[in-house]
């Protein structure tokens, strides 16, 4: 226990105003007021969807002409920041990151997206570019998945106190 | 009582320890998100927040909304290290006393 934590049990401890069944309140409302939060989406619905749609975008990406590419790749950055933004004023909770599994998480979405983009690759070199839609609907099947277990991941956290 | 005005009067208030314990365990929480979880009146939490800031204990961020059609200010409110530290102190503090009357 620090040295304010020991302070504040000499004072709680010897206070008349709070009974034992108070104290218990307060603990009891503070796991409560977790557990609302806990109801919330921290991500709404459609943030996976959309991320899902992202990742498939990106994923299709070099089936478009190589100077196109650039653009293409600056608008999905911008549209993942703007779903980003519109998902925190939507649930109005800014969540922090989700630890060692969280980052796994984060992970394998990225080793996910990276492997689609690169069989995408290889199926327009041999001309095959509308074969790119199975990893592309692959991928966004996957990163939908992955997006719903972050959240899980999320809500764990905030359950276990971190 | 002596004892008591050493006692961090700050987060002592129930209504400013429930802000704290919902902004524990997240990044940062919109004002409407956390009024609405407390069920209080805005005048009510302002009046908390301001406490709560004025102690370094939380930072209180306005952005301006877009998104709204009525323009109006969203605002994302935050624990600082300090406040973190006040919260998880007075808790453990709490618990003790609890679980030794046990």
């Amino acid at each position: 226990m620090t040295f304010h934590a020991r302070k504040s049990y000499a004072i709680l401890s010897n206070m008349e105003s709070k009974t034992q069944t108070k104290k218990a309140e307060i603990v009891q409302q503070l796991q409560v007021d977790r557990k609302k939060l806990l109801n919330r989406q921290l991500l709404p619905a459609w943030f996976h969807v959309a991320s899902g749609i992202l990742a498939a975008m990106y994923v299709i990406t070099p089936i478009l002409p190589t100077t196109d590419r650039s653009t293409g790749y600056i608008f999905l950055l911008v549209a993942m920041l703007l779903f980003v933004y519109m998902a925190q004023r939507e649930t109005g909770v800014k969540v922090s990151g989700g630890g060692a599994a969280g980052f796994l998480v984060l992970l394998s979405i990225f080793a996910a997206v990276t492997a689609g983009h690169i069989v995408t690759l290889a199926l327009v070199s041999l001309q095959l570019s509308w074969w790119s839609i199975l990893p592309a609907a692959a991928v966004m099947s996957i990163v939908i998945t992955l997006s719903k277990t972050y959240e899980k991941l999320l809500k764990n956290r905030i359950a276990n106190g971190r | 009582m002596g004892a008591d005005r050493s006692i961090d009067t700050v987060i002592h208030a129930p209504m400013r320890l429930r802000i704290c314990g919902m902004l524990r365990h997240v990044n940062a929480i919109d004002f409407a998100t956390i009024k609405d979880n407390l069920g209080i009146t805005d005048s009510s939490l302002s009046k908390h927040l301001t406490v709560l800031a004025d102690a370094g204990y939380v930072t209180v961020k306005k952005e301006s909304s877009a998104l709204r059609i009525d323009a109006r200010r969203v605002v994302w409110v935050k624990l600082t290290k300090e406040g973190g530290r006040a919260f998880d102190d007075y808790v453990k503090a709490l618990k003790a006393i609890i679980e030794d009357d046990r």
